[in-house]
């Protein structure tokens, strides 16, 4: 044969290089503002001008800075007893975020094992943890969260436990979905053959395999967990005044919307950025992982 | 000769991609006619596929594009018709058996509800004429019980069922040209061998002119009277089946037969081509194929070989036939 | 058919039964339950009847009875701060509460298929991307805070719309189109990735080179088969809704069960939260049903399977 060399075309001339991924807006932005709101939740003390409960009559409801009336000494105004709105707003960063971290922790954890026991096990069990899983899915967090309210009094562990009663299911039925495919795939098949035992064929080599798919749903939450705390601390379901809550500083504003705006404008804002940085992130992570998962 | 039903002149459709210009089919002409099978041979992603869809003007746009040439059907150019005209040829004048049965129909509807829907929209007939002509099309690819078939949704039938149902839609209102692509690779084998009798019949039934596109050169022989051997968006080598199979000129003809295991061979170890096809983003100048070409010199890798026909019917691309 | 509807049924009564269980002990793990059922003007008689009432002096078992036979005769109790059955007071708010949700789900639902179809069939046009755009920010604002703000510009700047309450037509737009933009964004994104895996089908290929017009091909070929993801999500769809409800009502005191259920929930009026919720959890069951059922009318080979 004729000593051709075989050239890989695709190597050849014109091919346009591929831009590092981490150079990307949509990853670099949700990054910056998620890192943000990590630092001010941490710092809040060291950041936040004033305590986040000082309480000034002689300051109320001070404009922002750049309006008539407003000064640097609160950039984004104060309420209706003079609380500083921008020291409230760092603060209340260390409720969205502690909230979502222990609520993604439970249902995440909760949802998997659930998930994989269905999608694994199949038969009867899977039949009735999704039926269950269907109906915690149709079932509207917020009444139950009401209820605790009525019952246990609204607080910190009340939003924690209401949220995830529910919040377990869309994990459930997610994993659920990666397990049953996998349970079919010929590595499962090969540790049944050497004798896995059920619990150790879930646990070694499904669990790994659903990682993907579950780091791309915990970034998803993050936005979702955020805006149910804010949604019952609005309502005087979640987070008690004094606490700085986004929710409840958007709910303070309300009474006041026709003279005071920006009470519950600049909350608002932060709680729609950080919700979107979860979101952009999330579905960031989904296209480089597995762009299977679109409809997530 | 009968009547030819088809040209295709230097047929260009290029995809329009963030990354680059792929020339997905670059100069390519061929014809059929009439109750004749024209095969359409290559490795995957030589242009086959989108040849036919440019035939039937179905390239996913805006990416997708006709760029040059000329497509007679009958002798109209269809890349001349209006959108709305050209919709009114597919389906009456041209049509198509794509290669996956499973997925080619459409799951929420029976299967009379979707022949009938074409014999409705070509034929404009109505009430219980339409039920006869979906009964027609479902017997012309000998259906059993037919009366029944038609009530049935797609997951009900088996893949070989389910791809006669595809070829009763593709022939409800009697086209004059059947492109099929690779109808028969998602088969069972003994069900593909069924499969292409039954066309062979309904083609005898029909005076339909067939394009075959296919990988297989044992399809070619079974079915083919001519055949085209595509490669990377150019057809490098039209001739008879039977002249091919006796003196193909092409190399990458030769080397597309070796490929196809033959029982007079014993022992023989299977030939694969070496190395890919180029990327068809950025192709070499000169000829195509010469990368990968046992017999290529200096003037293959320079200058691209002009179409010459050896004997009569016979075309070639190729530096080293003269 | 009915055999399957009649499955469904049983299995739904049975998440019926495991629901009551729940409120059932969610009440009793307060400790004293009677303590959730009186105001601080109970008199020790109050709290005796209350007791007599609950059956606490009774075992577990036979509480729950009670609590069940109350429950099966449409009896959710009287409300501790009007001294009024809950019942009562619930279908006295309903309509408010239907008619907010109905349109807010009728308007969101229609433009999300209408804007989600037309999305997908423009790929990567202006319109998609709006479209996306949208959907995204729906999604990231808090309902209740892009009310409010919607109050600030259209009742306090521009004073084209009522602020609060019910009325006429115009009291419908805020509360309305604020819910609309809560609901839209996750069946639009729905819609439109479930309508481009169709798009991209082969059968849908098939029915183009059948000669079908466009419009056949995308609203007869395509949509049927794209409804059927998002229809596996109308129970969240159903959970957004009441979700919404409870928040829009409150921020524009509109006269519904979720304003209700909040009324009652700074006013500790336990046994009308009790109501509502266990109102919605029966409507909870019924749609799942009936999502079953439409499902199985969509995608014939659930039909057959389940027959």
């Amino acid at each position: 044969m004729a000593t051709t060399k075989v050239i890989d075309w695709d190597k050849v001339g014109g091919g346009i290089k591929r831009k590092s991924i981490f150079l990307e807006i949509t990853f670099i932005l949700p990054v910056a503002v998620l890192f943000l709101l990590v630092i001010m939740a941490i710092f809040a003390p060291l950041l936040a001008p004033y305590p986040y409960d000082q309480i000034s009559m002689q300051d109320r409801l001070l404009p922002p800075f750049f309006m008539d009336g407003g000064t640097t000494a609160h950039l984004l105004g104060t309420d209706n007893i003079g609380r500083d709105i921008l020291s409230r707003v760092i603060y209340g960063a260390q409720i969205s975020l502690s909230i979502s971290l222990i609520v993604i922790a439970i249902t995440a954890s909760i949802g998997t094992v659930l998930g994989i026991l269905a999608g694994y096990l199949g038969g009867r069990t899977d039949a009735f943890l999704m039926r269950v899983t269907d109906i915690s899915l149709s079932f509207p967090a917020i009444l139950i969260a009401i209820l605790m309210a009525v019952t246990i009094g609204p607080g910190y562990w009340t939003v924690v436990l209401a949220i995830s009663m529910l919040g377990w299911a869309p994990y459930a039925r997610l994993i659920r979905g990666e397990a049953l495919k996998l349970r079919e795939s010929d590595f499962v098949a090969q540790a049944r053959i050497i004798g896995a035992s059920p619990v150790r064929i879930m646990f070694r080599h499904i669990f790994p395999n659903v990682l993907n798919p579950l780091i791309v749903m915990v970034t998803l939450s993050v936005g979702f967990v955020i805006l149910t705390e804010a949604a019952l601390s609005y309502l005087g379901a979640g987070i008690p005044p004094p606490a700085a809550s986004w929710g409840n500083m958007v709910n303070d504003g309300r009474t006041f919307i026709d003279t005071a705006w920006w009470m519950s404008l600049f909350p608002g804002i932060v709680i729609g950025l950080v919700v979107l940085a979860g979101n952009f992130l999330g579905d960031w992570l989904r296209d480089k992982m597995d762009p299977r998962l679109r409809q997530l | 000769m009968s009547k030819v039903i088809l040209r295709v002149e230097d047929l260009r459709s290029f995809f329009f991609t963030r990354k680059g210009v792929v020339k997905a089919v670059d100069g390519v002409s061929f014809y059929v006619c009439e109750g004749e099978t024209f095969g359409l041979v290559g490795e995957s992603a030589c242009g086959k596929t989108v040849t036919a869809l440019s035939i039937l003007r179905l390239l996913p746009e805006p990416a997708g594009q006709i760029v040059g040439g000329k497509i007679f059907l009958d002798g109209t150019n269809l890349l001349e018709l209006s959108k709305e005209e050209m919709r009114k040829y597919r389906g009456r004048m041209i049509s198509m058996i794509l290669q996956d049965p499973m997925t080619s129909l459409n799951p929420v509807y029976t299967v009379g509800d979707q022949i009938a829907e074409s014999v409705r929209l070509h034929q404009g007939l109505q009430g219980e004429k339409v039920d006869e002509e979906v009964i027609s099309a479902l017997r012309l690819l000998k259906i059993p019980s037919p009366e029944m078939i038609m009530r049935n949704y797609p997951f009900q039938l088996s893949g070989g069922m389910r791809q006669r149902v595809v070829g009763a839609i593709a022939m409800s209102c009697h086209p004059r040209l059947l492109i099929a692509d690779e109808p028969t690779t998602a088969l069972d084998a003994t069900i593909q061998a069924q499969y292409l009798t039954l066309f062979k019949d309904v083609q005898k039934q029909t005076n339909v002119a067939i394009i075959f596109i296919t990988h297989d050169f044992g399809v070619v022989g079974n079915m083919c009277q001519r055949v085209g051997v595509m490669y990377a968006g150019k057809i490098v080598e039209t001739a008879t089946t039977r002249e091919i199979f006796k003196t193909p000129k092409h190399p990458y003809t030769s080397a597309l037969m070796d490929s196809v295991p033959r029982l007079d061979q014993k022992g023989d170890r299977l030939y694969s081509i070496k190395g890919q096809p180029p990327s068809l983003r950025d192709l070499p100048p000169g000829c195509r194929f010469f990368p990968r070409c046992p017999v290529a010199e200096d003037i293959c890798r320079q200058k691209e070989p002009a179409e010459v026909e050896i004997s009569e019917g016979h075309f070639v691309s190729c530096w080293k036939v003269k | 058919m009915t055999r399957f509807i009649i499955v469904r049924l049983l299995q739904a009564f049975v998440a019926l039964i495991g629901i009551s269980i729940l409120i059932f002990l969610l009440v009793r793990a307060s400790g004293d339950p009677t303590l959730l059922f009186r105001t601080p003007l109970s008199t020790e008689e109050d709290i005796a009847r209350i007791r007599a009432d609950l059956g606490l002096d009774k075992p577990m078992p036979e509480q729950y009875w009670i609590f069940i036979k109350d429950l099966a005769h449409g009896d959710l109790g009287d409300s501790i701060v009007k001294r009024r059955p809950v019942t009562d007071m619930i279908l006295e708010r309903l309509p408010n509460t239907l008619s907010l949700a109905l349109s807010s789900f009728l308007v969101s639902m229609l433009l999300a298929f209408f804007l989600g179809i037309l999305a997908a069939t423009r790929r990567d046009g202006w319109l998609d991307n709006g479209v996306k755009f949208l959907a995204i920010l729906g999604q990231a604002l808090p309902g209740f805070w892009v009310a409010i703000m919607a109050i600030l510009v259209f009742s306090v700047y521009w004073q084209i719309f009522p602020a609060s309450g019910t009325g006429g037509f115009t009291h419908f737009v805020l509360p309305v189109a604020t819910m609309a933009f809560f609901l839209m964004p996750g069946m639009l994104r729905l819609v439109r990735s479930s309508m481009l895996d169709v798009l991209d089908s082969e059968y849908i290929k098939m029915a183009r080179i059948k000669g079908l017009p466009e419009r056949v091909v995308i609203w007869k070929h395509a949509l049927r088969n794209a409804l059927i993801a998002p229809l596996t999500t109308a129970g969240m769809i159903f959970a957004m809704l009441i979700t919404g409800a409870v928040i829009t009502e409150n921020v524009f005191a509109w006269p519904g069960i979720g304003r209700l259920s909040i009324e009652a929930l700074v006013s500790r009026d336990f046994p009308v939260v009790q109501g509502v919720t266990l109102m919605v959890a029966v409507a909870v069951l019924l749609i799942n049903l009936l999502v079953d059922i439409l499902y199985a009318y969509v995608d014939p080979q659930i039909r057959y399977q389940q027959m």
